[in-house]
């Protein structure tokens, strides 16, 4: 009877119902949405980061994995291969990379520079979708020109071989936000760079490019290197406290920082957590406006029903009856406005990932449990007050006012 | 040997403080058998609607010598107490705002039988139609006539057959005839349900209705008019 009657009134007020009910979905669309969003995101980076076939990830002390920074010398890569740890080799491999930040599909984007041959290391199990990998020509023609002492005269690479070596492999990702097709022809450090190829989106970066190329029109040639990834050989490498030790020993070899790959995610949200901070505050804020509006609406009900309270308290309506109405009424609105922002935060990730597809809005079931239990909770706390009011409403006071 | 249900000495209503003080009741006098019925009669501002509302446990007096429901002392009970006692021993029966507007007749009713912890059963229908509104069970109260209402309102009031049926000007917004037949309709109801029932009027030709009407003037009962004690 008590439902009936809640009900009833919600259902008597359906404007207001429907705005209230609005306000706590859009609330709790925009809390799921942000947190979907910031966690997606970060986590789609960090898995891209970690899906390196290696164990460690090698920056200058002053870098970071956000910014990067410094920059090693080739060299650099030759201390870590003879590294030992209890008088064992323990690298397997090391993989240079150069990074550079360049701006694709209306974002900017952390391009790769890397050798033909360290390609697999990165696609992994990543099937190409069209065109083929960028091709080593201008490494060749590079290596043809170097000196015994490592270096060339940059001067004598011809427009045509640095042409030849101008070109991209992208994730389907970026292609799709970019529009970007095999063929397609993009300027990149005042260059036209070519897309020769579109892989599965997961590899560590959304662009690919020839390292040789990337270090010629950077740095005429010299053999810089941003980041190394470390495979460590298999006795060592699946022992993950061994590998934090070795990771260790590696970062000492050359007074470097030297991180487990699976620990990226840690890392990412550690620096992002000032962000997080602002998220939870801000999705905070979002529901207490929710919920005072909830709040509001319910005590205008109670201010509007004064004399439905005073027929309810002849009858022999108790302060406690009263306040369950009231609890249960906010708590119609608040379901169904949660109910209602878990569809909105379903449809805002579906739109998301069209308009925006760089974007990774990942809903997770726990934002779900999290959003059902700030609605109810949230919900149930704002009618406590209309409830309390109710309950001391005088029933001969009001029947004579209204 | 007299069976009172309902009994109060010098019972006094205090509205307001300081210079703006009015007492509302001054040192009333009252007793009301089981079974009676009551006419509480007055002008407007003599404080008969403040006595029905002290009777009916929605106020509490300023102070008492004695008030008691049924050998119950009602002067220091708690608000839990008060309503538990509107809940099962007492039935309402207002001039206007009678019903909730949201419910329809039916469950207005219904709503009576639940608070006094009762499963209705076919009784919601057959109140309904003993006061011949049961056609209107599904209507809400914008759906009736004022009279219509006053009829479920009676059904209401006495879901749940409670010892008490207070009624404030329950003709107050009706025509001749609809006030008619509603007098009659709470006389027929006193008497099938073995109520003790008091209304309150300042319609002569209502409280002539009563087996007795009690006079109130400036807060005080004035007089019971000669031969006003019927049976």
């Amino acid at each position: 009877m008590l439902l009936r009657l809640a009900w009833a009134n919600v259902w008597h007020r359906k404007a207001r119902a429907f705005l209230s009910i609005l306000a706590v979905a859009i609330g709790i669309a925009m809390m799921v949405t942000m947190l979907a969003l910031a966690h997606g995101t970060l986590g789609e980076v960090a898995d891209r980061m970690s899906s390196v076939d290696a164990d460690l990830i090698v920056l200058p002390s002053q870098s970071t994995l956000i910014t990067g920074g410094a920059d090693f010398k080739d060299k650099h890569g030759q201390i870590i291969e003879q590294v030992e740890y209890q008088d064992r080799p323990v690298v397997e491999r090391v993989v240079p990379v150069l990074w550079q930040q360049v701006r694709m599909g209306g974002r900017e984007q952390r391009m790769f520079g890397i050798d033909r041959a360290d390609m697999a290391s990165f696609l992994g199990p990543r099937k190409l979708l069209a065109g083929r990998l960028p091709g080593d020509e201008f490494a060749h023609r590079i290596d043809e020109l170097r000196r015994p002492d490592g270096l060339y005269n940059p001067e004598a690479v011809s427009e045509q071989d640095l042409a030849a070596g101008c070109e991209l492999l992208i994730d389907q990702r970026l292609a799709v936000a970019g529009g970007y097709n095999v063929g397609d022809k993009v300027m990149i450090l005042g260059r036209d760079w070519r897309i020769v190829g579109i892989v599965e989106p997961g590899v560590a970066a959304r662009v690919f490019c020839p390292i040789e190329t990337l270090r010629h029109i950077r740095y005429a040639g010299d053999r810089r290197v941003t980041a190394f990834y470390v495979q460590l050989r298999p006795e060592v490498g699946s022992d993950p406290i061994l590998r934090d030790r070795i990771a260790t020993t590696v970062g000492d070899s050359i007074k470097a920082l030297a991180e487990p790959l699976g620990s990226v995610q840690g890392i990412l949200e550690e620096t992002f957590a000032t962000m997080y901070a602002y998220i939870w505050a801000a999705s905070g804020v979002a529901m207490t406006v929710c919920f005072l509006l909830i709040c509001v609406a319910m005590y205008t009900m109670v201010v509007e029903r004064i004399g439905q309270i005073a027929i309810l308290k002849a009858m022999g309506a108790g302060r406690a009856m009263l306040m369950a109405q009231s609890v249960l009424e906010a708590a119609i609105l608040s379901v169904a406005g949660t109910a209602g922002g878990l569809v909105l935060a379903v449809v805002a990730k579906w739109v998301i990932e069209r308009v925006l597809p760089l974007l990774t809005v990942e809903v997770r079931a726990k934002w779900f449990v999290l959003a059902i239990v700030v609605g109810i909770v949230g919900g149930t706390v704002s009618a406590l007050y209309p409830g309390w009011r109710a309950g001391r409403v005088e029933p001969a006071t009001a029947l004579q006012n209204t | 040997m007299t069976d009172i249900l309902i009994e109060a000495r010098d019972l006094w209503l205090r509205y307001g403080a300081g210079e703006a003080a009015y007492d509302a009741l001054r040192g009333l006098d009252l007793a009301i058998e089981r079974g009676e019925l009551v006419a509480i009669a007055g002008p407007s501002g003599s404080g008969k609607s403040s006595l029905l509302h002290i009777l009916g446990l929605m106020l509490r007096p300023t102070r008492a010598a004695e008030l008691t429901l049924d050998g119950e002392d009602l002067r220091a009970v708690s608000d839990a107490r008060q309503a538990q006692l509107r809940k099962t021993d007492i039935g309402f029966v207002f001039q206007r705002l009678n019903l909730v507007p949201v419910l329809s007749a039916a469950d207005n009713v219904r709503l009576a039988f639940w608070l006094r912890g009762q499963d209705p059963g076919k009784q919601v229908i057959e109140l309904l139609e003993r006061l011949e509104v049961g056609r209107l069970a599904d209507k809400r109260p914008t759906q009736m006539s004022v009279g219509q209402q006053q009829r479920v309102a009676i059904a209401r009031a006495i879901a749940g057959r409670p010892k008490v049926l207070l009624a404030d000007e329950p003709t107050g917004s009706l025509d001749s005839r609809s006030s008619g037949l509603v007098l009659d309709l709470l006389r027929e109801v006193h008497g099938q349900y073995d109520l003790t029932t008091i209304l309150v009027t300042h319609n002569e030709q209502v409280a002539a209705a009563a087996d007795r009407i009690i006079d109130i003037q400036d807060g005080r009962i004035a007089h019971e008019p000669i031969g006003a004690r019927h049976g």
